[in-house]
């Protein structure tokens, strides 16, 4: 859930890059990080098992400018994607107030990206949120790839309620930022007011 | 009297006694938001990113064996002779918070262990009736209920341009 200080007019917000395992997610923090100013970004936390896939979750705050006086704040999490972490999945959904689903274009990853979306769809209820009011970003990745699954086929399966939806080459960072921008408008304005 | 706000009242209590503890002091919002750090650096995000996870991963641990056992009143401690974390979760206005030491050569941890410990119990004293500040209503946007009305592209990019993308 989003942190408005109106006292140091400070906004914090919840980012959370979710989808299968080895799509991308957190080769998204990690360009994200690089091409970040040493002012602007905290560090970045990694929770990794031995062979470098994430174990519990990526972390990177990112300290940006001011939105009409507002200094703003995003902290970005991945999840682990491998389907035996869901418990880690789960908790890291918590208190989360944007969402980027990153799935593999590849054709042979389609399955597990409709199962990561489902198990997303799944976990979102299970802790009170309608997923069609999470402000919500999907981004096909590795697009770069040879047997890609059309752009098409991806929305037809993966994106009925018609959320944003950007392509991507995380690796050379293609996309990366056009996504994160976009989930940060549609949270932003998503953040409930009116109260000081 | 001044109405404080939750970042203030514990602000009120913490900076008095930091001195006086051997250890960095810090508070942070159960889903790893900060709230106060007796150091602010670099890495004080990421401290509480981390606190929030580890509770509710220990959280979920417990959850394993006793699904039906109340965890309000755990504490968790990661510690060796002479360096360590300490948590100790407290309620303020409904909402559920943690008071964190993160220590370094340390010469007697049991101390600060108990000196965290009764600041967890004055801070518990002290909120145990109060309610936070109510928010008082302010016309922040034409649409309802939401901060913002709208924001450009061009304000979005500017934003993101300090970042050096």
């Amino acid at each position: 859930m989003s942190f408005v200080n109106y006292h140091t007019k400070e906004i914090n917000c919840k980012i959370v890059y979710y989808g299968p395992g080895l799509g991308g997610k957190t080769t998204n923090i990690q360009y994200i990080y690089q091409k970040t100013s040493t002012n602007n970004k905290g560090q970045m936390i990694t929770l990794n098992t031995e062979n470098e896939r994430t174990l519990f979750f990526d972390f990177l705050p990112l300290d940006l400018g001011e939105i009409r006086g507002f200094k703003t704040r995003f902290h970005l999490y991945t999840v682990p994607g491998q389907v035996f972490y869901e418990a880690s999945r789960k908790l890291i959904l918590r208190g989360v107030d944007g969402l980027v689903f990153v799935a593999d274009s590849q054709v042979e990853r389609m399955e597990a990206n409709i199962e990561s979306y489902q198990g997303l769809e799944r976990n979102l209820a299970e802790q009170g949120y309608d997923i069609s009011k999470v402000p919500m970003v999907m981004q096909w990745n590795k697009r770069d790839l040879p047997n890609i699954v059309p752009v098409e086929d991806l929305q037809f399966q993966l994106n009925k309620r018609k959320f944003p939806a950007f392509e991507a080459v995380a690796t050379n960072g293609k996309g990366v930022f056009e996504t994160l921008k976009m989930v940060s408008k549609s949270v932003l304005l998503n953040i409930k007011g009116g109260l000081e | 009297m001044k109405q404080l706000n939750v970042t203030e009242k514990i602000k009120l209590v913490l900076e008095p006694k930091k001195s006086g503890v051997k250890a960095r002091l810090f508070v942070t919002r159960e889903d790893g938001i900060t709230i106060y750090d007796s150091v602010q650096n670099q890495t004080t995000t990421s401290v509480s990113a981390l606190v929030s996870g580890v509770w509710q991963a220990s959280e979920a641990l417990i959850g394993l064996t006793r699904p039906d056992q109340d965890v309000m009143e755990f504490r968790l401690a990661f510690d060796t002779s002479s360096q360590g974390i300490y948590l100790f979760p407290f309620h303020l206005g409904g909402k559920r918070y943690f008071l964190g030491a993160l220590y370094s050569d340390c010469v007697n941890p049991g101390q600060l262990k108990r000196q965290v410990s009764q600041i967890k119990e004055e801070m518990d004293r002290l909120f145990i009736n109060e309610n936070v500040q109510q928010p008082k209503k302010v016309k922040t946007s034409d649409r309802e209920g939401f901060l913002f009305t709208e924001i450009s592209d061009e304000e979005i990019d500017r934003l993101f341009s300090v970042g050096g993308n």
